[in-house]
């Protein structure tokens, strides 16, 4: 059992039972754990619970106790076995996010806001803005680093004519929310990618039909590769072998093998695709497309197109897969809604109506919250993945455009 | 190469899969090795529109391993453009790019990439202080402004409708094309049925079975050539 079980809330979703918990009440594990309010952590430790147990390990129960909030205090127990080899390491882990002001632990959420010029910065743990950041012109593309240090953003000359001074990829540091690098990306850089190790940004570059992809630590770009005609969405393998690569006009996707930096594979997709995300399996990516209406399934181990998931109403912009791969969400732009579907039958499971014209989509780590970008209410709306209802809408700047949020902090 | 699918598409036609939930066209299978358009378009604006889209195409159907052929000639087997249809019946389907004045009778190959004449009367009602147009080089959403910003580097000149209607046919033309995985007419055809496209109008741009008119959204325009609104599509 992984150490990050021990963080996994329960009630994750329909789909994901809590194996972790079988003594809870289901209509407790509805509620979900750690959604609104402050959480705060307590561990006891008993003796080895049977002499039979797997690997004859300690037995830690871990407690969520909800702060007294909206909704009334309830404890929950998650119990799971750890391996001694692990024992020491998980319990410094779960001190460290027991110990701190312990709103501090939960993840932010970082939203571009394209018109506006800034990134309004959002604790995922009270919903509420803690900060915002002005970055100057049209930030768009916004990624959060793997260890959530860095925030990473797309901004690019109002003057959209030609590569200006404007354009580039920033790094915010996290802690301190002050720019700390700027990249070159190309002209225009619109959305992007990070490797999972930091070492490289693949970014689209809307105007000049290419895909520009920048060494983190050289500070260089390395390569400048023609894709399609107004290219847009960016998305990485969870491996870090393939970044897919959306074009509106030519409604195309194309693929970048990382390892030869090199375009290796096109195919076509419905009309105007704007974003892509693949499984954390990395065998199925996801293709939006605003004017054809639809999600495409691909194949991402043999780069085709499986199958074309129609959404009715909707126009298609940002998709994300939740961490447990068993879900889909997509932003449907004008459509005003957020369509979850389910990733294994590609079935529409709901259409749930959120702020004006969502484009950014992003999941929290533990999958319980989905956050859109809605660019023309100007505004975050937070989704709870269980009862797939809006249970926050948050102010965000003028034309808010991405949103990511990092695993921790 | 045959595949699979293309069989199954060449048996059962692409209306068929199409009623059955299955996309026809969609790029699972190999498209054709060679894409011939004939562009039979006076110089102008709509010829310039036509030319932009025609390296747009070349370069996508560079990316799928397609080679695209753009000829000057009627002889092209996949599409052809022109300014009004042909007397006689084309070989290959025909895209008009110029507005019809009235309804004309519908034939079977050729496809209207203009507003209809109803369309734009409705459009209009009684105004009498605007015309109607099928572009604006002011128009900004949906992808707008990066249309409008590449064809003016291109030619140092604003997109007008006119422009529009030979970029939009062009790529409707080559869409079909690339997207079907047979190349006969017939089939071409009946892909078109289904096709939906984006015209950088933020709607789904399709063919009207009944008048063969491209279904879309058009926009009002002054007489100082101003764009005063937007009228969607019944």
């Amino acid at each position: 059992m992984s150490r990050t079980a021990c963080l996994r809330p329960f009630g994750a979703g329909p789909h994901s039972p809590n194996p972790l918990s079988p003594s809870l009440p289901p209509g407790r594990r509805e509620r979900g754990g750690l959604r609104q309010s402050s959480p705060c952590f307590f561990f006891r430790l008993t003796p080895p619970s049977s002499p039979g147990g797997r690997g004859g390990g300690w037995e830690k129960r871990a407690g969520v106790m909800r702060a007294p909030a909206a909704r009334p205090t309830f404890r929950a127990r998650i119990t799971l076995r750890i391996g001694s080899e692990r024992l020491i390491r998980s319990l410094f882990f779960c001190f460290l996010l027991s110990v701190p002001a312990l709103a501090a632990a939960a993840p932010l959420a970082w939203v571009s806001n394209e018109l506006a010029g800034t990134v309004t910065v959002i604790d995922t743990a009270t919903d509420r803005v803690v900060a915002t950041v002005s970055l100057g012109s049209r930030p768009r593309g916004i990624e959060v680093s793997a260890d959530g240090k860095r925030v990473y953003v797309a901004l690019s000359d109002l003057d959209h004519n030609v590569k200006g001074p404007g354009d580039a990829i920033v790094a915010l540091d996290a802690a301190s929310r002050k720019v700390v690098a700027r990249f070159d990306a190309g002209s225009n850089p619109e959305r992007f990618a990070l490797s999972r190790d930091g070492s490289r940004l693949y970014a689209s570059n809307e105007d000049a039909g290419t895909a520009t992809v920048t060494d983190v630590k050289r500070q260089k770009v390395v390569a400048a590769l023609v894709v399609g005609i107004e290219p847009e969405g960016v998305a990485l393998s969870p491996d870090g072998r393939w970044v897919y690569v959306t074009a509106e006009t030519s409604n195309t996707v194309s693929v970048i093998d990382t390892k030869a930096n090199k375009v290796v594979a096109s195919f076509l997709v419905d009309p105007r695709p704007r974003a892509a995300a693949f499984s954390p399996d990395g065998r199925r990516a996801w293709v939006t497309a605003e004017i054809g209406g639809t999600v495409s399934v691909i194949d991402a181990t043999r780069h085709q197109v499986l199958k074309s998931i129609p959404i009715p109403g909707s126009h298609p912009v940002g998709v994300v897969v939740s961490p447990d791969g068993r879900r889909v969400y997509v932003a449907n732009g004008h459509g005003n809604a957020v369509a979850v579907l389910d990733a294994l039958t590609g079935k529409l499971l709901a259409n749930v109506p959120v702020g004006r014209r969502p484009w950014g989509i992003a999941v929290t780590a533990d999958g319980k919250k989905v956050y859109t970008a809605n660019g023309v209410s100007n505004d975050v709306s937070v989704l709870d993945a269980v009862t797939l209802k809006v249970v926050a809408t948050i102010p965000a700047g003028q034309g808010a455009w991405g949103v990511a949020i990092g695993r921790s902090r | 190469m045959t595949t699979r699918r293309d069989l199954l598409q060449s048996l059962l036609g692409a209306g068929v899969l199409a009623g059955l939930g299955v996309r026809p066209a969609l790029a699972a299978g190999p498209v054709p090795r060679v894409i011939q358009i004939g562009l039979l378009l006076p110089p102008g604006a709509a010829e310039k529109g036509a030319m932009m889209a025609a390296e747009e195409a070349r370069q996508t159907a560079g990316l799928l391993q397609v080679k695209l052929e753009v000829t000057a000639t009627g002889s092209a087997v996949h599409a052809l453009v022109g300014e009004t249809a042909p007397a006689e019946e084309p070989r290959a389907l025909f895209f008009t790019v110029a507005p019809l004045a009235a309804p004309s009778p519908v034939r079977p190959r050729i496809f209207h990439v203009a507003s209809s004449p109803a369309m734009r009367r409705r459009a209009l009602g009684d105004r009498q202080d605007v015309h109607v147009a099928d572009w604006h080089p002011d128009l900004k959403h949906y992808g707008a402004d990066s249309l409008n910003l590449r064809f003016r580097r291109r030619y140092d000149a604003p997109m007008d409708e006119e422009a529009w209607r030979g970029w939009m046919a062009v790529k409707v033309a080559a869409e079909v094309a690339l997207r079907s995985t047979a190349g006969a007419v017939e089939d071409l055809q009946k892909a078109l049925a289904t096709m939906r496209f984006d015209g950088h109008k933020g709607a789904q741009l399709g063919f009207d079975p009944q008048d063969h008119h491209l279904v879309q959204p058009v926009y009002l325009v002054d007489a100082a050539g101003k764009l005063v609104g937007e009228v969607a599509p019944e």
